[in-house]
């Protein structure tokens, strides 16, 4: 084990150039990431949870390269990404892997299973044709496929399996990091549990580390040990799974959880509250808290000042100018 | 290992031929087209022993003889003659050899060039995409012929610059198709996902790209052997193309245009060559097409 967390991101920016005609002037920036900040211990499962236009499948982009950050380092193992040559990069890919959210159109359809597992045994490693065939076969095994689909084509495929697919090719090459961008939202939901527990079984047997994106809470719940909850393009929350469902301290957070179905009627409680309103645009986010226009608890402070993410409670770390649940902590102190 | 060979070679070569052709004759135009083409070229490579009488022998006693099952025709010529007498069955035979060598490469080599470029502008976008863009609207601005004209004036006229002026001029319509194809392939996650493994971008290219256009590839350009053709003769018409004593169906048509009120049969039938061979090409291509895409086995 290293002193250093397995991935380290710091104030990591992403915006994109949204100008729309030719003859304007001003620039328009989309931000979709705006300062993030946090940390991923080796074997740990971090959940980012957020609506849709949130950012957290940029974020997931980000990390594995497919985009350039606009500001801000990602620190993979103490080596910041950002200062590795092309082929350096090219060689560290190896240890970032990523599992997509549509798995029909993440598996290329003139490929047959065996070339789209080996592609990247064949681009990372030299192994000649029996060793090739033999680890493929290997790791149809490990995600659940049947061996005899080795020459098949994805079409011939239902969604839960063109993802066990995906995943074999994740997992070629033992990555340390999986980006799994809603990897089950695509799915039946009978086939989404299935999902959920062979990911979790190989992350225990592999000794994986996860970032899993969803975007809502009961996803995340099954698999995460710490969760991140995004609002436009922000970490508002961040904390341990337990802390989080137990003592939410930002209303979007809470928000979320009033909005997880109650299957219990009897249990359910009359009135939880729930969110109203969309997302803004963020194009023009609203000033000081993003999130003051849907908040049941605005004050003036938070029209125009942004609050800081700071830890409030022993690693429970919240931008909220009113964490819920403070006041009780102070009753307790008194 | 109880592992039966579910990988091996020529095993594997085998069976995919075997599927090919199956699927060959499962489609009644596949199999049609292959017919024609095969002949064709047989005929095309055969010509100086098909043949029943040189090409460019002169008969002044025997001008527009007409085709044997009409009164005046016979044996000698099944076709009948042209204006100088010279037999219409051998020329079209002959002709066989250029139009097809000049419709075939070049159509290959206009594809070649075509989706290269296509390809890779498509996929790295930004400044070769842009030039390699405008290059194009300027080629299309001018018409085909006229830029076939002028380079064959300067490069002067013969089988091999004619080859190379006409896959030259046609480049842009494949480059195009092409490009954007690839502008939206690229954008799905099976290149995002070879992307985030490593994989070089030569071989995204080849190995994700590439299988994915083709297919529309070859719709365009089975249809475009027979412009070609047609291209061809329309130089050659003008006299910068096939020079004679060289023959190909575009000359054969454009000499017998003139006698089309009179002696019907000197265009018609060089005409009708053309046709069954496009027909022939572009059944063969629907079908080409088809394998290509795994989804059709079942």
């Amino acid at each position: 084990m290293s002193e250093h967390p397995l991935l380290e991101v710091r104030g990591l920016q992403k915006s994109f150039d949204v100008t729309k005609g030719f003859f304007k002037k001003e620039k328009q920036y989309l931000r979709a990431v705006n300062d993030v900040s946090f940390t991923v211990q080796n074997g740990e499962v971090l959940g980012v949870v957020g609506e849709s236009g949130c950012g957290k499948s940029t974020l997931g982009n980000l990390i594995v390269h497919l985009h350039e950050p606009t500001a801000g380092k990602i620190v993979f193992e103490g080596i910041d990404m950002s200062a590795l040559s092309r082929e350096q990069l090219r060689r560290q890919r190896a240890d970032i892997q990523m599992i997509f959210q549509d798995p029909f159109s993440s598996l290329n359809p003139r490929k047959r299973v065996f070339d789209i597992i080996a592609e990247p045994l064949r681009t990372h490693r030299d192994l000649n044709k029996e060793e090739l065939q033999q680890e493929v076969l290997d790791l149809m095994d490990l995600v659940g496929l049947n061996r005899s689909f080795l020459n098949r084509y994805p079409h011939e495929f239902s969604g839960g399996q063109r993802q066990r697919i995906g995943i074999a090719r994740a997992i070629a090459l033992r990555p340390k990091l999986i980006i799994c961008d809603e990897p089950v939202s695509a799915l039946d939901v009978s086939i989404q549990s299935q999902i959920l527990n062979l990911l979790k079984k190989l992350q225990k047997d592999l000794q994986l580390t996860y970032i899993f994106i969803a975007h809502g809470l009961p996803a995340v719940k099954h698999v995460s040990d710490r969760i991140a909850v995004m609002y436009l393009g922000k970490i508002v929350e961040w904390t341990t799974k337990e802390e989080l469902f137990t003592n939410p301290m930002h209303p979007y957070t809470e928000g979320l959880l009033s909005a997880i179905p109650i299957p219990d009627p009897t249990k359910r409680k009359e009135q939880r509250p729930l969110l109203e309103g969309d997302i803004p645009n963020p194009v023009n986010p609203p000033p000081g808290c993003k999130f003051h226009p849907r908040c049941p608890y605005k004050t003036e402070i938070c029209m125009q000042v942004e609050p800081e993410f700071t830890d409030k409670r022993a690693g429970h770390f919240v931008a909220c100018h009113h964490p819920l649940g403070a006041e009780k902590q102070a009753e307790k102190k008194l | 290992m109880p592992q039966p060979s579910i990988m091996q070679g020529p095993a594997r070569k085998n069976s995919k031929l075997k599927r090919w052709l199956k699927l060959l004759f499962r489609s009644k135009t596949g199999t049609v087209g292959l017919v024609i083409v095969i002949s064709i070229v047989i005929i095309a490579i055969f010509a100086p022993w098909l043949a029943p009488h040189e090409p460019n022998v002169i008969d002044p006693v025997n001008t527009h003889k007409p085709p044997v099952w009409m009164e005046g025709g016979d044996r000698e010529n099944l076709l009948g003659t042209d204006n100088l007498g010279r037999d219409i069955l051998s020329r079209i035979i002959y002709g066989s050899q250029i139009s097809l060598l000049v419709g075939i490469s070049s159509v290959v080599l206009a594809g070649i060039i075509g989706i290269l470029v296509g390809l890779f502008t498509g996929y790295f976008g930004g400044f070769l995409d842009t030039f390699f863009m405008r290059l194009a609207d300027s080629f299309l601005a001018i018409p085909n012929i006229l830029l076939a004209l002028v380079m064959l004036g300067v490069f002067g006229p013969g089988l091999f610059t004619l080859i190379l002026v006409l896959g030259v001029t046609n480049w842009v319509q494949y480059a195009r198709i092409i490009r954007g194809e690839v502008l939206s392939i690229k954008e799905r996650d099976f290149v995002r996902a070879a992307k985030s493994i490593g994989v070089k971008h030569r071989n995204i290219i080849f190995s994700h790209l590439y299988p994915n256009v083709i297919s529309s590839f070859i719709v365009v350009a089975t249809l475009s052997v027979a412009s070609t053709i047609i291209l061809e003769s329309s130089l050659s018409f003008l006299g910068l193309g096939i020079q004679p004593p060289q023959v190909s169906w575009g000359t054969i048509l454009s000499d017998g245009r003139d006698y089309l009120a009179t002696s019907w049969w000197l265009a018609t039938f060089p005409g009708l060559a053309i046709t069954i061979t496009v027909l022939g090409i572009i059944f063969l291509g629907d079908w080409l097409r088809d394998i290509l895409d795994p989804r059709s086995v079942k």
